[in-house]
C-alpha cells in the first residue's frame, strides 16, 4: 500500500469518505479538523453530499467498506468502523436519522 | 518463568524478552523503565535483590558488560528468571555498576542520571569539563530504546546521511508554503532560540542548508522537526505512541499527563498507532526539498486558499526522497495489538490514558509498543495543512510510513 487508497482506487467504492475523513480525521493533520468538518457539512457541496451518501451506505453496512482501509488512513481512536463511523455521523448531523426514510 | 516473575522483571527495570527463544513469534516488549502507573514496590522478605547494599544505587551508565538478560534482549539462562539472573550479578561485588538495563525499580531519580564515565567516546558521550572524563549523556531508559530500537529493526545509529547540499542551496522556502528567511536570519533565530525550542539544537551539526530549513519550518510552525525528526528520541518516540506523551511538550509533568505541547488550553494529545521519525535532520532536509518538487505537492500549495478545504496527504516513496539506502534514517515504533486488532488497541490506549488522568484504575491493559520492522519500500506522508497567515498552503509534517 504505497499510494493512498484515493489515489490507487479514484472511482473505488467510499473514496470520498475515506479522503475527506482522512484530510480532516487523521491525528498528523490540523487539530480542528472535526469543527472545520462540521462547518463544511453545513455548506452541503458537491463533495460533501458524495461524502455524507457514502457515509450514510458504510453506516447501513460496514462489511462493504474495503478492507482495513478506512481506519489505515483515518487511525480513529473508535475502536470499530462502525463505532466511528456512527460518531462520526452524529458529529455531524446531530440528531438526523442515517435512514431518510427514518425521518418524521 | 512465570508471567509474575516476568512482571517483576519488567517492574525492576529489568529488560525480558517475554517471548523467550524458544517462542518464533517476534517479542513483545514494554516500555522502558517505569510506566506512568507504576506504584512502588516493597520488596519481600527473601528477595536477595534488596538486600544487596548496593540494590540502591542508581544506573552509573557502564555499558561495558551487559547482563545475558538484560539489554541485548535475549532471554535468561536455561531455567532461570531475569530477576535470578539479576539478583545473582547484584550480589557479585563492584559488578552492579556495570550491568546495562538493570536498575534499581525503587529508584525515583531524576531522569538524566548523574555523568559517569563512558566506555568510549560517541555521539552519546561528553567530555566533563572539569574532569577530563568522557561521560554517558543518555537516561537509562533512551539508552534501553535505543538498544530496543537497533535489536528489532536493524536500525544503524552510526548510518551516515550525506546531503545533497547544492540541492538543499536551491530550496526556497515559500515554495513549500514557508515562511522566506535568509541564512543569516536563521543562524540567529537557532542561536537565539535553541534553549526555548530545544529541537533547534539536533540541527547544531548539520550543514547550513539543513539549518537554514529548518529555521525556516519552525518559524513557519511545521511541527516536523518537533515530532517527527533526529530531536525525538527513541524513548520518546516510544512513549508517545504507547502512553500518548507528546515529544513536543517540554514540560515533563505534562508530558506524562498526555497534554499536548503545540496546542492551547492543555488539550490532550493524540497519535495514530504509529510513531515514525526520519532520523538525520540533513535527511529530513532532503526529503522536503525534493517532495516539493513533486507535481501532487506544487498542485497541493498551490490551490486557492479556502479556511474551510483541508488538503488530502501526499505519499511519497521513501526511495524517491532519499535514496535507496533512505529507509535506513526512518524508525518508528508501533502499538501492540494485543491480540485484538489495532484499531481497538488504540481504543484500549484512549481508556487507559483518560483512567490514569482521572486517578482511577483503567479497565484497559497498559498499552506496549514495538519497533517498526523496517521501512524499506515505505513512503513519507506530506501533511500539507494552512500556513499561519491563512493565506495559503504548507508543508506541516513528513511523516514516515513503512510498507503495509
Amino acid at each position: 500500500m504505497n499510494q493512498p487508497y484515493w489515489t490507487r482506487y479514484p472511482d473505488g467504492p467510499f473514496t470520498t469518505l475515506i479522503a475527506v475523513a482522512t484530510a480532516y480525521l487523521h491525528p498528523e493533520t490540523e487539530p480542528d479538523g472535526l469543527e472545520t468538518l462540521q462547518e463544511r457539512a453545513a455548506d452541503d457541496d458537491v463533495e460533501m453530499r458524495i461524502f455524507k451518501d457514502e457515509l450514510r451506505h458504510a453506516i447501513r453496512d460496514p462489511g462493504l467498506l474495503p478492507g482495513n482501509e478506512l481506519f489505515r488512513h483515518v487511525s480513529y481512536e473508535d475502536g470499530s468502523d462502525e463505532k466511528f463511523l456512527r460518531r462520526l455521523w452524529r458529529d455531524l448531523y446531530g440528531d438526523e436519522p442515517v435512514n431518510p426514510s427514518d425521518q418524521p | 518463568m512465570t508471567p509474575a516473575a516476568g512482571r517483576e522483571a519488567v517492574n525492576a527495570g529489568v529488560l525480558v524478552c517475554a517471548g523467550g527463544l524458544e517462542d518464533s513469534r517476534r517479542a513483545s516488549w514494554l516500555p522502558t523503565g517505569r510506566s506512568p502507573t507504576a506504584r512502588a514496590r516493597m520488596p519481600s522478605a527473601d528477595s536477595r535483590s534488596w538486600t544487596c547494599p548496593h540494590a540502591r544505587r542508581r544506573w552509573n551508565g557502564r555499558p561495558r558488560s551487559p547482563s545475558p538478560a538484560a539489554a541485548c534482549g535475549r532471554p535468561p539462562g536455561r531455567g532461570r528468571s531475569a530477576l535470578d539472573l539479576a539478583a545473582f550479578f547484584l550480589l557479585q561485588p563492584g559488578y552492579c555498576g556495570r550491568i546495562l538495563g538493570v536498575v534499581d525499580g525503587l529508584d525515583r531519580g531524576p531522569e538524566i542520571d548523574r555523568p559517569v564515565e563512558a566506555a568510549a567516546v560517541s555521539e552519546d558521550t561528553s567530555r566533563d569539563s572539569e574532569t577530563n572524563v568522557v561521560v554517558e549523556k543518555r537516561t537509562r531508559r533512551e539508552a534501553h530504546a535505543d538498544l530496543r530500537q537497533a535489536a528489532e529493526s536493524g536500525w544503524d545509529r552510526s548510518f551516515k546521511f550525506d546531503p545533497p547540499r547544492e540541492e538543499l542551496a536551491l530550496f526556497r522556502p515559500e515554495k513549500a508554503g514557508l515562511n522566506s528567511v535568509s541564512i543569516g536570519e536563521a543562524v540567529r533565530y537557532i542561536e537565539q532560540n535553541r534553549d526555548s525550542r530545544p529541537w533547534l539544537q539536533t540541527v547544531e551539526r548539520s550543514c547550513p542548508e539543513t539549518r537554514w530549513i529548518f529555521a525556516a519550518a519552525d518559524l513557519s510552525g511545521a511541527h516536523w522537526p518537533v515530532r517527527h525528526e533526529g530531536w525525538v528520541s527513541e524513548e520518546r518516540s516510544m512513549r508517545r505512541v504507547a502512553y500518548l506523551e507528546d515529544p513536543a511538550q517540554l514540560d515533563p509533568d505534562k508530558r506524562q499527563a498526555g497534554i499536548d505541547g503545540l496546542l492551547p488550553r492543555d488539550r490532550h494529545h493524540v497519535c495514530a498507532d504509529r510513531s515514525t521519525r526520519i532520523t538525520n535532520p540533513d535527511a529530513c532536509a532532503t526529503a522536503l526539498v525534493r517532495g516539493i518538487r513533486h507535481p501532487a505537492i506544487q498542485a497541493a500549495l498551490a490551490m486557492p486558499f479556502d479556511r474551510k478545504y483541508r488538503q488530502r496527504p501526499v505519499w511519497l516513496p521513501i526511495a524517491d526522497l532519499l535514496g535507496k539506502d533512505g529507509h535506513k534514517v526512518c524508525t518508528g515504533w508501533q502499538l501492540h495489538p494485543e491480540g485484538a486488532s489495532i484499531s481497538e488497541a488504540m481504543e484500549n490506549r484512549r481508556a487507559w490514558r483518560t483512567a490514569l488522568a482521572e486517578g482511577r484504575p483503567s479497565n484497559a491493559p497498559e498499552p506496549r509498543a514495538l519497533p517498526v520492522p523496517t521501512f524499506e519500500g515505505g513512503t513519507i506522508a506530506f501533511i500539507i495543512s494552512q500556513n499561519r497567515q491563512r493565506t495559503g498552503y504548507k508543508i506541516a509534517s513528513l511523516v514516515p510510513q513503512p510498507p503495509d
